[in-house]
């Protein structure tokens, strides 16, 4: 007998169920109404779900880090009233002499009868200046520099940075902070060092801000006392008791938060920033420009995809190990039990 | 090459009724070669509907066919019963009189044909149902058998070649 013909005699006697058997499973499947395949199975499979869902889900961090940092640059900017007050001055490239009366002054550039717009008293706000100053040549640069430093500390500020080079032409990039209500005082003595080249300004008023945080600080704080004089209440059940310690625990969580935020933000009203260029040549001034509403966001946001990404990895980290001596055992499993099964239908 | 017959109605619209009138004769005839026994099979379907109703939720069309998702449900009983079986062998005295197996895969085989397949293992047979009697394609095939459709055309040639030199040891002896 050939293959060919054993083939062909074993599909010729294929079985077919008995009658009882056809009447049993008649009756299981009228048993039950069988319950129907989910919707989702039948509309969005397991696995494209996850081809969808995984690409969605990196999707919407790119987005929502994009919205906060916007939500963030655009919170730090001044409100209504004080948009006015927020200079980004196009860089001069007019050169003027300070003082000059004849010479027609660069916007915003300190003259003797124009000043710098300056922050708004009684207003905690975040304030930003560049400052290009040309001087007459490496000597000039080298008073220049050690006069800014003088400058700085006699305002109560201090230095931050300081970059000096001398060749050719000479150039100083310093980096220096003063108290937020001497900043105008500073720009002035400042500019009086040479020749402004060029000059920008940028208030950010966070007064709005940390008012905000202030009211969230003050429910804070009595909602802990409300909970703190529930807690003292005689006759409490336990799950009470804990449920009322834990939303008190949460609460000086959130109220440390807070707080934390509130005193960065007022940092950064206390002090402002200066950055100063001195340069023999014009052409070589090193300070870079303030940075935009739009560079702000972009900051941010990846600032928070950063964040995004290190508690994915943490999670990653964390749970790994998990997660693979898992797999490994489970595929152990199926392994041995493919082997176990072919065992037995080899010996049957 | 047979064609694979085509099922009655869609896979969005199909019940469980529907599948399981549709692929009876199917799931029996693969737990008969398994099992070799008539009364065995019938149990072994019968279990294998009772599991597939309550898992009916969970099949999804797209991932295959209902007969291919019944016979690898139809493949898990069996091997439950299988193990069952092997447990009860081992516990039981070297010198019990083995219970008869009846061979039956069905009326029309010659019985030099049905004496041989009754000699192969489980696992010939299971290849040999599957691909040859219900004439499913390699793919199927391996679907149900969790192995690669290269190891099923191994399998399927392997246990042709055995059927056909008992089937000639058969006529010669």
């Amino acid at each position: 007998m050939t293959s060919a013909e054993i083939v062909h005699e074993l599909r010729a006697a294929r079985p077919a169920a008995p009658y009882a058997l056809r009447a049993r499973v008649e009756a299981i499947a009228a048993s039950t109404p069988a319950p129907r395949p989910s919707v989702a199975s039948r509309f969005l499979p397991r696995r494209r779900a996850l081809l969808v869902a995984l690409p969605a889900a990196a999707a919407l961090a790119v987005a929502s880090a994009g919205v906060i940092g916007l939500a963030e640059s655009g919170r730090d900017d001044a409100a209504t009233g004080f948009r006015d007050a927020t200079t980004q001055l196009a860089e001069s490239t007019a050169t003027q002499k300070v003082g000059a009366a004849d010479a027609a002054p660069a916007y915003g550039a300190t003259t003797e009868t124009q000043t710098a717009p300056g922050p708004t008293t009684g207003r905690k706000q975040r304030v930003l200046a560049n400052l290009t100053i040309q001087v007459a040549d490496t000597d000039a640069l080298s008073e220049a520099t050690q006069q800014a430093l003088q400058t700085t500390r006699s305002l109560g500020g201090y230095v931050v940075s300081v970059s000096y080079a001398t060749g050719t032409e000479g150039s100083a990039a310093l980096t220096l902070r003063v108290p937020t209500g001497k900043v105008q005082d500073a720009i002035t003595r400042l500019s009086s060092l040479g020749t402004i080249v060029a000059q920008q300004i940028q208030i950010d008023d966070l007064q709005e801000s940390i008012d905000a945080l202030d009211r969230r600080i003050a429910n804070l704080k009595e909602r802990i006392a409300r909970l703190t004089a529930q807690l003292d209440q005689p006759g409490l059940d336990e799950q009470t008791r804990l449920t009322l310690q834990a939303r008190r625990s949460a609460a000086r969580a959130e109220l440390a938060s807070a707080r934390g935020d509130r005193a960065g933000q007022a940092a950064e009203a206390r002090l402002a920033t200066i950055q100063l260029a001195l340069v023999t040549d014009p052409e070589t001034s090193t300070v870079p420009p303030l940075p935009s509403r739009f560079d702000r966001a972009l900051d941010e946001a990846v600032e928070i995809l950063a964040w995004e990404a290190t508690g994915a990895l943490y999670v990653l980290v964390l749970a790994g190990p998990f997660l693979l001596i898992g797999l490994a055992m489970w595929w152990g499993r199926r392994a041995l039990q493919r082997r176990e099964d072919e065992r037995l239908l080899g010996a049957s | 090459m047979t064609l694979e017959r085509p099922t009655a109605t869609t896979s969005t619209t199909l019940t469980f009724a529907q599948a399981a009138e549709q692929h009876l004769d199917d799931v029996y005839g693969y737990l008969l070669y398994l099992s070799r026994n008539r009364e065995t099979a019938e149990d072994l379907a019968s279990a294998t509907f009772e599991k597939a109703l309550r898992l009916w939720s969970r099949f999804d069309p797209h991932r295959g066919s209902a007969r291919t998702w019944l016979l690898g449900i139809a493949r898990t009983t069996a091997l439950d019963w299988f193990r069952a079986e092997s447990r009860r062998r081992r516990r039981e005295e070297a010198a019990a009189i083995p219970e008869r197996i009846e061979e039956a895969f069905g009326e029309g085989l010659s019985p030099t044909l049905e004496a041989a397949l009754a000699s192969l293992s489980a696992g010939e047979r299971e290849v040999i149902a599957l691909r040859v009697v219900l004439d499913l394609d390699g793919g199927t095939v391996a679907r149900v058998l969790g192995i690669s459709p290269t190891a099923v055309s191994t399998r399927l040639s392997r246990a042709l070649k055995q059927l056909e030199e008992r089937v000639t040891e058969h006529d010669l002896g």
